[in-house]
């Protein structure tokens, strides 16, 4: 049923065409040196006028102390630094850097997503409606959402799937006595949100997350040592629990885990399988000068992808069964 | 502050751990029942099924009568509460699958929309029964593990709280899986 995709990620980068990245990646390279070179000069000029304006003051401080003349140096080479990193930032053409991420996020992601699923719409500047996110029950509080990279599409032409980066976080600003403003803001949630309709209901709700300090209400312990180590399960049908969560489905939970040290939790509320894994950022392109298209993250990000889809795939599977 | 008032806070703290423990055990135990009890309702539901397997087999086929004659008497004999230790299940459950067995020679008989059906049904109560066996034995681990540890074991001593059988697979089970 549907194509198969391609699971090994150096075939997939083999076989994806570079060529069309080179010029935009050439330009924000080029981009990138004339800004450093810019701020160079800049910075340079600067601490000379600084190292004249006080030259007077470097000869006594040398004659005084050692110490104190060593520590101005290093002061004015610090301030060279933030110089630099300022003008670089300064001078860096953004309009490149667009035209890349525009690039690597239509081209790589959408290949991947296109290499997993089918009928892809994937949308790079959109976001997941907060609505859809809130349907996942995660009962956190938050203020501040914020989402982008939606794509919507079909998983073995069969299955319904939506999914984007989100992020949620609480903000929290109080006034003190000396009527200082102070603002807090800890992030909630931050990473690749999926959701999957499944064709049947399982009849039951089922929660798979990352150890909780407290014990939930309806939490059932699971016969895999490892997994009972790293993850919690909540559900109110034990025997149904039971019958998803084999040894292969657990182990492939306990294998992502290890291999990616990335938290996440799966929910499975009647017919909707709710995945969500804490990457932080994803999807966003990192400029290389070594590399056109910088290999570890695009194979991070292929990994992240290839594990919702493993994941699915077991899980649909065994929901789908008529046993279930 | 009366200094007798010592000794009979840490002899009530004991017995409040005591009974704390107490409790737990018992819960334990009762987890272990709870799921004794699951494991019986699945079985029942697929002992129940072994009249439309006679049926149908007896329609199709020329069986062997005696098996057929077996399965149905040991299928009256079951009580799932008196058989807390599966045996006489084990029992029923092998015969069933010596049906299903020679079923499989019948193509006539596979092929029938009220075999396949049976065969759905069966399908499902297999897989749950699988299920609830996995979490009978996760009971029993647990209750087990505290009836041996310390100090619980002296509780579990005093008020003879044995040690629950672990379900294990009879040895045509793990025959089948060495096939696969």
């Amino acid at each position: 049923m549907g194509k198969k995709p391609e699971t090994s990620f150096e075939n997939f980068y083999d076989k994806f065409d570079q060529t069309e990245f080179e010029e935009p990646w050439k330009r924000t390279i080029k981009s990138k040196n004339r800004a450093m070179k810019i701020s160079l000069i800049i910075s340079g000029v600067l601490n000379t006028i600084e190292t004249f304006f006080f030259t007077k003051d470097f000869i006594d401080l040398a004659e005084n102390s050692i110490f104190q003349f060593m520590l101005c140096l290093l002061l004015i080479c610090f301030n060279t630094d933030i110089f630099v990193i300022f003008f670089s930032y300064i001078f860096r053409s953004k309009k490149n850097d667009v035209k890349y991420s525009e690039m690597y996020k239509r081209s790589l992601i959408g290949g991947m997503l296109n290499n997993f699923y089918s009928d892809v719409n994937y949308q790079p500047f959109s976001g997941i409606s907060k609505n859809i996110y809130d349907s996942g029950l995660y009962r956190e509080y938050y203020n501040k959402y914020y989402s982008d990279d939606f794509a919507e599409m079909m998983f073995k032409e069969k299955y319904s799937v939506r999914l984007a980066e989100v992020y949620t976080a609480f903000e929290d600003t109080n006034i003190d006595s000396d009527g200082h403003t102070h603002t807090t803001i800890a992030t909630k949630f931050y990473g690749l949100f999926a959701q999957i309709f499944l064709t049947k209901s399982i009849g039951c709700n089922l929660r798979i997350r990352q150890n909780q300090l407290f014990k939930q209400y309806n939490e059932i312990e699971m016969d895999y040592a490892e997994f009972e180590k790293m993850f919690d399960v909540d559900t109110d049908d034990r025997i149904k629990a039971m019958q998803i969560l084999t040894h292969d489905v657990m182990e492939e939970l306990i294998n992502f885990k290890k291999n990616t040290n990335c938290n996440y939790d799966v929910f499975i509320k009647g017919n909707i399988l709710y995945i969500r894994l804490h990457t932080g950022q994803i999807f966003e392109s990192v400029i290389n000068k070594k590399e056109v298209i910088h290999k570890n993250t695009a194979h991070r990000y292929f990994n992240i992808l290839k594990f919702l889809y493993n994941l699915s795939d077991k899980i649909l599977t065994i929901t789908e069964d008529d046993n279930i | 502050m009366e200094l007798w008032i010592i000794p009979v806070i840490i002899v009530a703290v004991f017995i409040l751990i005591f009974i704390i423990m107490y409790n737990n055990l018992l819960s334990k135990r009762n987890k272990v029942k709870r799921s004794v009890s699951g494991v019986g309702v699945y079985l029942k539901q697929r002992f129940d099924l072994i009249p439309n397997l006679v049926e149908i087999c007896n329609k199709y086929s020329n069986y062997e009568k005696e098996i057929l004659e077996k399965i149905v008497k040991l299928r009256s004999e079951y009580v799932p509460e008196e058989d807390k230790d599966f045996e006489k299940a084990n029992e029923i459950n092998s015969e069933m699958n010596k049906i299903i067995g020679i079923a499989e020679e019948y193509p006539e008989l596979k092929a029938s929309e009220q075999y396949l059906n049976l065969q759905k049904s069966l399908e499902k109560i297999e897989s749950q029964i699988q299920a609830a066996r996995r979490a009978y034995n996760i009971d029993v681990t647990e209750y087990n593990t505290s009836i041996e540890s310390v100090p619980t074991n002296i509780i579990a001593k005093l008020f003879k709280f044995e040690k629950a059988n672990l379900f294990e697979a009879t040895s045509e089970e793990r025959e089948n899986i060495k096939i696969k």
